[in-house]
């Protein structure tokens, strides 16, 4: 289970951005767990906000196992939206 | 540009399935940790601070219990290097912060920090203040009420704690916490559809009593005339003691 510490901890340790990865709603194993990490990374990106490191250095995105294309995309997109933000302050 | 990705499957939350297929309730005091900010300006004095939890009520409130406190120091770190602030913070939860026998492990982090920002309800600040009299004890949450979790996520506030219960004759529905006007003869009239006319998200306590004493065939509770309450054995009467002789050696 990814708690929201865990996100936290690697901003700590120097990330620029974080991209948490779930399955597409309605296909998670676990039933709601893409439901609870939607609204755990809602809830840590305020914090971010709070913190001032601006949450929208987090997201989350839904993606069918194994699709690899879009992957890629999402982290072309993350890169290209932190390359706006620039380094992490609190790195 | 570094970047983390976590792959997230999480699990169910074991404790929801559970209220939901039993209708269990837990009845705790409730509290919310204060705002970030608010948190800040009150260790700012400290170079070196123990962030301390408890694993009781505001643990289940998602408050104050090890979860909250590792979220809680990771954010103050992050802040403190953002603003270019040097600062230690120990992590540490105990059982309960209302019980010196539990205090007691915490004596060795505390004695290692300058103060201790306790994610513990009032009684445990208070606790911890009257062991550790030297050390400052802040305070990381705002206890609200004495509650009961209702679904997961969800706190009604429950019990005023007033010290003189009759919820014998209400068929177990308090009016003294659930009616914002604290009437205990009978609804006011303003309710509607069984709402509170304070707050339609509200459900009227009296509603709800007398749809319980129907239930428990006690309607003849309603006959009774209650005297107005007798206070002083709320705060109004100051601050309240309970002493147990048989529990005193």
């Amino acid at each position: 289970m990814v708690k929201d510490v865990f996100v936290l901890r690697a901003f700590e340790a120097g990330a620029d951005g974080v991209v948490v990865l779930v399955c597409p709603e309605g296909q998670c194993r676990y039933v709601e767990g893409n439901i609870r990490a939607k609204k755990r990374v809602a809830w840590v990106k305020n914090l971010l906000d709070d913190i001032g490191i601006d949450g929208r250095r987090l997201s989350l995105s839904n993606i069918a196992a194994g699709d690899t294309a879009a992957a890629t995309q999402i982290i072309e997109d993350t890169l290209k939206n932190l390359a706006e933000l620039g380094h992490n302050p609190a790195a | 540009m570094p970047v983390v990705i976590f792959f997230a499957c999480l699990d169910l939350e074991r404790k929801s399935s559970l209220i939901n297929r039993f209708e269990w309730r837990y009845f705790m005091i409730v509290a919310e940790q204060k705002p970030l900010s608010e948190i800040k300006e009150i260790i700012a004095p400290y170079k070196k601070i123990l962030i301390l939890g408890c694993g009781t009520c505001v643990k289940t409130c998602f408050a104050g219990g090890e979860d909250e406190v590792a979220v809680l120091a990771s954010a103050l770190r992050l802040a403190c290097k953002k603003d270019g602030k040097k600062i230690e913070i120990e992590e540490l939860t105990i059982e309960r912060q209302c019980e010196d026998e539990f205090i007691r492990e915490s004596a060795p982090a505390v004695s290692r920090n300058q103060g201790v920002l306790s994610l513990a309800c009032g009684a445990g600040v208070q606790a911890l203040a009257r062991r550790y009299a030297k050390t400052p004890v802040l305070p990381g949450v705002n206890t609200t009420f004495i509650g009961v979790l209702e679904t997961q996520g969800v706190f009604t506030d429950e019990c005023s704690g007033c010290g003189n219960c009759r919820l014998d004759i209400f068929g177990g529905i308090c009016p003294v916490t659930r009616c914002a006007k604290k009437l205990l003869n009978g609804p006011c009239g303003g309710s509607q559809n069984g709402k509170c006319e304070i707050n339609p998200e509200t459900d009227c306590a009296w509603q709800l009593i007398i749809d319980r004493l129907k239930t428990l065939g006690q309607m003849d509770n309603l006959r009774k005339y209650i005297p107005p309450k007798n206070w002083c054995t709320s705060l109004s009467g100051g601050p309240r003691k309970l002493v147990r002789e048989d529990h005193i050696i």
